[in-house]
């Protein structure tokens, strides 16, 4: 009989064959890969978190700028904030002192704008861990399946030598030792293949609800970029128009004050040529008329003002030439 | 919105306008615009820098369209490089993300230390300390209309001055107070006449040239042209360069924009001239109708052939 029996062939295994070493090696991989994912995605939910309030915090800035400018452009851009500078300042330095809300909509502009591409670039990150995590769930799942195919085909094998250890019984005890040597390294061959499944499956839930958990993020990271692309494209659009109207008013008051310097210049011009006209046609001829009346005057009393003025003469250059002399000698004459 | 399809075309077609115009330093810089349009093409950017966008009425690309080339030199200076195995593997995982991020990488090599067009970029510079001190001013601008704006000033001053009201002389160079950028942006679109005032005063010192430069329009088909125009001249491709200046070099007023009169003679401050001046780049099939429109208009102005 024992010539007979035909030990079944060595299974031929779907990859590679099992083993301690590799299933130890799995089991590290698979806890480091896990590792990894963790930090990754935990990495990935705090920068989205970030970018997601900075992106929103810019947008809220930009939106209240936005509304405070439409606000300003339609009330009355001559408020009491700038006659109270106007009152209060000097004139140039008032002109430097004011700043353009259209630099400061262009700066606002700038930063969201880059906050929208980085986070359209983390966008795309988020997109390839998750296509990562995916391929990896995708690994485990093929893994799992083939380590359950070898562990059904380590169980076949050792079904079978069982069924031959059953037939020969206790007829040839040499060959019931060898069949049952050999089920026994079959049968740990089927332990490690049901290990590596439970490895695997252990491994899959976690690595799938990582992926989901990346997918989900991304999802939202697309949706929330998508929104705001749009939101800041829109403001793009009327941001200058609308700098420029906000601006508009402070424009319109620096012009105007220019038109009061002008007006103030006319202003005295006017009163010059008025002046001048005055002068030519009331002041001189009054004081032509009186220069006459006076002309007369004098006339009259010429001789008398002569005979005075010499008298007074006499009199003043006396006193400087005693004067003179006093300070020479030290002495009052 | 421009279709996808015509983007390549327009941007060629504005870059040859360029081009073909050379405009001199009293213009907004051609280098930066060139570089800043030849990024925003689709076979340097994809379809990272969409949608192309460009203004209604004057045909020039949009602020928002200009400002996201802006944004991606700035995001590739941040360092956020991805590696070529990660690369290499969004392409193995999805082709098209592989591309896109490939496509961004590539874009911020590009973009990396690149002059772009600026919304606002003011400079001082000291020109010479005598016999008179001399600063200049250059304020670019992107105007809400899509235009580019230059706003060049020489404010003179007696030897010795340190002071030119918010400009400051400190050695051999000259620094100015951030105000007077916020003067320059508020007061941008103002008439010429009216800066020169401002500026007059802001600077406390002779203003004795200043210019005021545009590029744009650009019209083309879907574009409409300013009224009194021939209808035909928006039917091929036209960009415009114009100027006016108020310069104590200048003797005789010069007046060569068909489109704008300019201030009349009374109010150009005393002992400033003023120019004029429009040039057209125009594709040649419409030169001929450009030509008898300025013949019509009794202006002479620079013409040269638009070639995309």
């Amino acid at each position: 009989m024992s010539t007979r029996v035909k030990i079944p062939p060595p299974v031929v295994w779907n990859g590679e064959a099992p083993s301690q070493q590799s299933l130890v090696a799995r089991g590290r991989s698979l806890h480091e890969l896990r590792r990894k994912s963790i930090d990754q995605v935990g990495t990935l939910a705090r920068q989205q978190k970030t970018m997601g309030e900075d992106l929103s915090d810019e947008l809220a800035r930009l939106r209240a700028e936005s509304e405070t400018l439409r606000a300003l452009d339609e009330a009355d851009g001559q408020g009491g904030l700038l006659a109270l500078l106007s009152r209060r300042l000097t004139r140039r330095s008032r002109m430097l002192e004011r700043r353009s809300h259209t630099l400061a909509l262009v700066q606002l502009y700038e930063e969201v704008g880059v906050d929208l591409r980085r986070a359209a670039q983390f966008s795309d990150e988020l997109q390839l861990c998750a296509l990562s995590l995916n391929s990896e769930v995708e690994a485990l799942s093929a893994e799992l399946e083939r380590s359950r195919d070898n562990g059904e085909r380590a169980a076949a094998r050792v079904a079978a030598l069982q069924r031959l250890l059953d037939e020969v019984g206790d007829s040839d005890a040499a060959l019931a030792d060898q069949l049952s040597f050999e089920q026994r390294r079959q049968r740990q061959l089927q332990l490690l293949c049901e290990r590596a499944v439970a490895l695997n499956g252990e491994a899959l839930p976690e690595a799938r609800e990582l992926r989901d958990q990346v997918q989900g993020l991304q999802e939202n990271m697309a949706e929330f970029v998508s929104v705001a692309a749009s939101q800041i494209d829109a403001s793009g659009r009327r941001i200058q128009a609308l700098g420029a109207a906000a601006d508009a008013p402070m424009v319109v008051a620096e012009l105007r004050e220019s038109l009061d310097h002008l007006d103030a210049a006319m202003e005295l011009t006017s009163d010059t040529v008025l002046a001048a006209s005055r002068l030519l046609d009331r002041t001189l001829p009054d004081l032509h008329a009186k220069l006459g009346a006076e002309a007369e005057l004098d006339k009259l009393t010429a001789g008398l003002n002569e005979s005075d003025a010499e008298t007074k003469r006499d009199a003043e250059l006396r006193r400087a030439a005693e004067e003179e002399v006093s300070s020479l000698s030290g002495k009052r004459l | 919105m421009l279709p996808e399809g015509r983007v390549g075309g327009y941007l060629r077609a504005l870059r040859a306008g360029l081009s073909a115009l050379a405009p001199h330093e009293d213009f907004s810089p051609l280098s930066a615009a060139d570089a800043h349009l030849r990024v925003l093409a689709p076979d340097v950017s994809g379809d990272l820098l969409g949608p192309a966008e460009v203004h209604d009425i004057t045909g020039m690309p949009s602020f928002p369209w200009l400002e996201r080339a802006r944004a991606e030199r700035r995001l590739g200076g941040e360092g956020r490089a991805v590696s070529a195995a990660e690369l290499e593997r969004a392409a193995e995982l999805d082709a098209r993300l592989g591309a896109r991020m490939r496509q961004r990488q590539e874009l911020h090599a590009e973009l990396a230390g690149v002059d772009l067009i600026e919304p606002v970029r003011f400079r001082v510079q000291l020109v010479r300390l005598s016999p008179e001190v001399v600063v200049r001013l250059t304020f670019d601008h992107l105007e809400p209309s899509g235009t580019w704006l230059r706003v060049r000033v020489d404010a003179a001053a007696p030897p010795g001055v340190e002071r030119l009201g918010a400009v400051t002389v400190v050695g051999t160079s000259a620094t100015a107070e951030p105000g007077l950028v916020h003067l320059l942006a508020r007061h941008a679109s103002t008439p010429l006449i009216g800066l020169h005032e401002q500026l007059t005063v802001a600077l406390d010192a002779r203003v004795t040239r200043l210019s005021v430069s545009r590029v744009g329009p650009f019209w083309f088909p879907g574009i409409p042209v300013a009224q009194g125009v021939p209808e035909k001249l928006g039917q091929g491709l036209l960009l415009h360069a114009w100027r006016e200046s108020l310069d104590v070099e200048v003797q005789k007023r010069s007046a060569r924009d068909p489109l704008r009169s300019g201030p009349s003679q009374a109010l150009v401050p005393r002992g400033l001239g003023y120019q004029s001046e429009r040039r057209f780049a125009v594709h040649p099939a419409l030169e001929p109708v450009l030509l008898r429109w300025l013949n019509a208009s009794g202006v002479r102005s620079i013409v040269t052939p638009l070639v995309p």
